[in-house]
């Protein structure tokens, strides 16, 4: 009979002797070292201590040098191909509705037209300004398109190397300014007007702001808090029309918001 | 070579240490060495074969440091795990024999269970154990034999502390019967 087991009944005594004897961590250290993990382990060890550092260095440096190429490039105007199809459209757009010059009669016109479309119900003074970032982020969807609008019809946008003007801290600052100056009118809180200004001013060559009109007016009011706000934003960034900076005009929507306060809404 | 010693407190410090870097895994293989190869012999039956075994127990555990959990219990039931797997590949492989060690100290404690002692029955269980299967023998092995507690013999086995009692009390159920037929 094959025995599955081989029974013995004595217990094998471990001397303290033997344990020494076979005892040698050396030797799995070192068997451990060469084996696949040990191997990770060192690796991810030299990594942590000298790669990474390394890494990060390397990382910097180099995005530092695009970025210095990058500021250097931009005037030489190597632009890119889509963005001139894209303002070249604009461009047409805008010239049939741009041929008239822009006078402030034309505000007037407008006052009594665009008086309050959309009246809520809920009246309270000052609740609107609780909606400054659900304006802000309207006013980012539909602003951004016309932002490519110009004005000038001498303006030849299919030459290559024209750049629109830009705010000079970007257009998301420049709606941050909006959402943060702006004052709505306290006799309009009364009709709870909602509405679209629309400013157009000039961005000179050297970047000043001049010539500001109001193009879509939304009463007086709000055509005046426009044209204060216009007045005191950031410095713009010109036009720059294959290397040299040019006049342009900007036409600039304004959107005042009135919302009644979610907590009215509730009762 | 109390199998229910305490855990030092210090011993979660050189675990998670000797994690960090493995070099630091030294006192820790000098306080368990004796214990995991005392383990191993009582398997395998051969003084050379087991420093052998033990020796990958230890690479393996260094392999694997990096996902013991510290749950209280010392490292030398986990060390035992390891153990066990590295005796059950040792079996594999040379198509060895199991030793199954049934001295006095396992038989009075399998005879307490029994309730019954003499030299017919000591006979008999020999004989049934040849019957039963690798893990009954295992749990025999860590229950009677090392008279480890539920809770490290769930360790071990990687189980629960309930599935290890259960399986025990059919380990002794099975062994009864086997005795009376």
């Amino acid at each position: 009979m094959k025995y599955k087991y081989i029974i013995s009944n004595q217990r094998p005594v471990v001397s303290d002797e033997m344990g020494s004897e076979f005892m040698d961590f050396a030797s799995v250290y070192t068997r451990y070292k060469t084996s696949p993990a040990g191997i990770l382990h060192s690796v991810k060890n030299m990594i942590s201590r000298w790669l990474s550092p390394s890494i990060a260095i390397a990382t910097l440096g180099t995005s530092l040098y695009f970025l210095i190429q990058k500021e250097t490039e931009v005037p030489h105007g190597d632009k890119p191909l889509a963005k001139t199809v894209h303002s070249a459209e604009s461009d047409d757009q805008i010239s049939s509705d741009k041929i008239e010059p822009i006078t402030d009669d034309r505000n007037e016109d407008n006052d009594q037209t665009n008086q309050p479309e959309q009246p809520y119900q809920m009246e309270l003074p000052g609740v609107w300004r609780q909606d400054v970032s659900s304006a802000e982020k309207i006013a980012k969807t539909e602003k951004l398109p016309e932002k490519k609008k110009e004005g000038s019809p001498d303006m030849m946008v299919e030459e290559s190397g024209y750049f629109s003007p830009t705010p000079k801290d970007g257009f998301p600052l420049l709606y941050k300014y909006y959402a943060e100056n702006m004052k709505y009118p306290e006799s309009a809180v009364e009709d709870s007007i909602s509405g679209k200004v629309v400013v157009m001013f000039m961005v000179s060559k050297t970047g000043k702001i001049s010539n500001i009109t109001i193009r879509q007016s939304l009463g007086n009011e709000f055509d005046a808090e426009a044209l204060r706000l216009v007045h005191g934003m950031p410095p713009w960034n010109p036009a720059i029309m294959n290397g040299t900076p040019v006049d342009k005009y900007v036409a600039l929507p304004i959107t005042f918001e009135f919302h009644p306060s979610p907590f009215t809404e509730e009762e | 070579l109390s199998p229910t010693d305490h855990t030092d407190i210090g011993e979660e410090q050189l675990i998670l240490s000797a994690q960090i870097d493995p070099a630091r895994f030294e006192p820790l293989y000098q306080k368990y060495f004796r214990r995991t190869y005392s383990f191993v012999l009582h398997r395998v039956g051969d003084k050379e074969t087991a420093a052998d075994v033990t020796s990958k127990v230890f690479l393996q555990a260094l392999i694997n440091l990096k996902k013991f959990k510290f749950q209280g219990l010392p490292l030398s039931s986990w060390l035992f795990r390891i153990a066990i797997n590295e005796c059950n590949g040792y079996f594999r492989k040379r198509k060895a024999q199991r030793h199954v060690i049934l001295d006095d100290h396992t038989l009075s404690s399998l005879f307490e269970v029994f309730e019954e002692h003499d030299t017919e029955l000591e006979k008999k269980l020999r004989d049934c154990i040849q019957k039963l299967d690798r893990e009954d023998v295992e749990l025999l092995q860590l229950r009677f034999f090392e008279s480890y507690r539920f809770k490290e013999i769930a360790e071990i086995l990687d189980i629960t502390e309930n599935n290890a009692k259960v399986k025990i009390y059919r380990l002794i159920d099975k062994l009864r019967k086997l005795m009376q037929s």
